[in-house]
C-alpha cells in the first residue's frame, strides 16, 4: 500500500517536472507578455503573469520554510530576493528541491502530525503540502489562460502523462491515530 | 491513518467545494454561463457551461474507467452534463460514488491507460489527477466569472479544514 509520504513525494516530483516546463514557457513568452498588467482578471498585484508567478513561488516557499519548518516569519516576499524573473525562477528551483527533501525526511507519522495553522487550529501537516500544490495548480491555470489570450499555446501539464513514465515503489503503512476530517 | 484517509479527506473537501461552486454558478445569469469564448482556449465553445460539463464528465469517466480497469469506449451522454440542473445532479452523484470507490478500491492496483499496456499508473494517482484536473478548470471558471464582474468565493483547502474544525470544536 502506498503511504502518505510516497503519495506526496510523487506529487512533489510531478510538480518539479512541471516547474521546468512552466519556466521554459514563460521564458519563451518574453518580458512584454509576462509583465502586461491586467492579463489575469482579479489576479495578484497589477494582474500580470509575472505578479502571479512571483506569488505562487512565494507561497510555495513560505508554506514550507515559514510554516512547516518554522524558520521564522517573513512579511511577504523580499524585493531584494524576488528581484526579477530569473531570481524568482532560482528560488522556485530551490524551493521545489526543498519540498522533495522535506517530504523525503518526513514519514507517514510525521506527515499526519498536527500543524497549527494561523487560527491556532491543528490540521494534519500533509494538508499544508497538498494545499500548496493545489494553490500552484490554481494559479498556473490563470497563467495558462493569460498566455492563451496572448496568442501562445502552452502545453498540457498532465500528472498521468508524467506518472505513466515513472517507476513506482511500494511501502508499508504504519497505523497512525489522528483526527479525520 | 494512511493514504486512503488522506484521499478521503481531500475528497470531502472536493465535495464541499462542489457545493460552493454550484451555489456560485446558480446565482450567475445563465447567459454568462453559456457565453462562448469566456474561457480563452477552453473546452468546447469556451463557455463556463462547457468547461463545467467537461469537468464533471472527466470525473465520471475516470470513475467508470477505474471500476472497469480499462479505457472507456463509449461516447459521453451529454444529457447528464447539460442543462445546469442535470449537471448539478450528476456532479453530486459522481461525488458520492467516488467517495464509495475511494473507501474500498485497491489504491495501489496498476491501471493501464492504453489498451496495449503502456502508460501504467496506480489507482491513487488517478484520484489525485481527477482532483488536480478539477482545480485547474475551476480556476478557469473563477477567472471567467471575475472577468464578468462577479467575485467568486475562495475555495481554499486550509480554510475548509479550519471551518470544519470550528464547526466541530467551536
Amino acid at each position: 500500500m502506498h503511504g502518505t509520504q510516497d503519495m506526496l513525494l510523487a506529487v512533489a516530483r510531478f510538480r518539479s517536472a512541471t516547474r521546468e516546463v512552466v519556466v521554459d514557457v514563460l521564458r519563451g513568452a518574453g518580458n512584454e507578455v509576462i509583465h502586461q498588467p491586467g492579463a489575469i482578471p482579479g489576479g495578484n498585484g497589477e494582474g500580470s503573469i509575472y505578479a502571479t508567478y512571483l506569488h505562487l513561488v512565494d507561497v510555495e516557499e513560505s508554506w514550507l520554510h515559514e510554516g512547516l519548518l518554522a524558520e521564522g516569519y517573513q512579511d511577504g516576499p523580499s524585493p531584494e530576493r524576488y528581484s526579477d524573473f530569473e531570481a524568482i525562477t532560482a528560488i522556485w528551483a530551490q524551493t521545489s528541491a526543498d519540498w522533495i527533501s522535506y517530504l523525503s525526511e518526513h514519514d507517514d507519522t510525521a506527515l499526519w502530525a498536527p500543524f497549527t495553522n494561523g487560527r491556532g487550529q491543528r490540521i494534519p501537516s500533509w494538508m499544508v503540502a497538498w494545499h500548496t500544490f493545489n494553490h500552484t495548480t490554481h494559479h498556473l491555470a490563470e497563467i495558462w489562460t493569460a498566455l492563451t489570450v496572448a496568442g501562445i499555446e502552452p502545453p498540457e501539464l498532465d500528472p498521468l502523462r508524467w506518472a505513466g513514465e515513472q517507476t513506482w515503489t511500494f511501502a508499508a503503512v504504519e497505523e497512525i491515530h489522528t483526527e479525520r476530517f | 491513518m494512511n493514504a486512503r484517509d488522506l484521499l478521503l479527506d481531500l475528497w470531502q473537501y472536493r465535495r464541499d467545494t462542489a457545493e460552493q461552486v454550484i451555489a456560485t454558478l446558480q446565482a450567475v445569469d445563465p447567459e454568462i454561463l453559456a457565453q462562448p469564448g469566456t474561457i480563452p482556449g477552453g473546452n468546447g465553445d469556451g463557455s463556463i457551461a462547457w468547461t463545467m460539463g467537461h469537468l464533471v464528465y472527466v470525473e465520471e469517466a475516470w470513475l467508470q474507467e477505474l471500476r472497469l480497469g480499462a479505457t472507456l469506449t463509449t461516447e459521453p451522454d451529454f444529457s447528464r452534463y447539460s442543462p445546469f440542473p442535470a449537471l448539478v445532479q450528476t456532479w453530486r452523484e459522481v461525488g458520492a460514488a467516488w467517495n464509495d470507490e475511494i473507501e474500498r478500491t485497491d489504491l495501489e492496483k496498476m491501471f493501464f491507460e492504453e489498451e496495449d499496456g503502456t502508460r501504467p499508473v496506480v489507482n491513487w494517482a488517478i484520484i489525485a489527477h481527477v482532483m488536480n484536473h478539477a482545480a485547474h478548470h475551476l480556476s478557469e471558471v473563477w477567472t471567467a466569472l471575475t472577468a464578468n464582474g462577479i467575485q467568486p468565493p475562495d475555495i481554499d483547502l486550509i480554510d475548509w479544514a479550519s471551518a470544519r474544525l470550528e464547526a466541530r470544536h467551536g
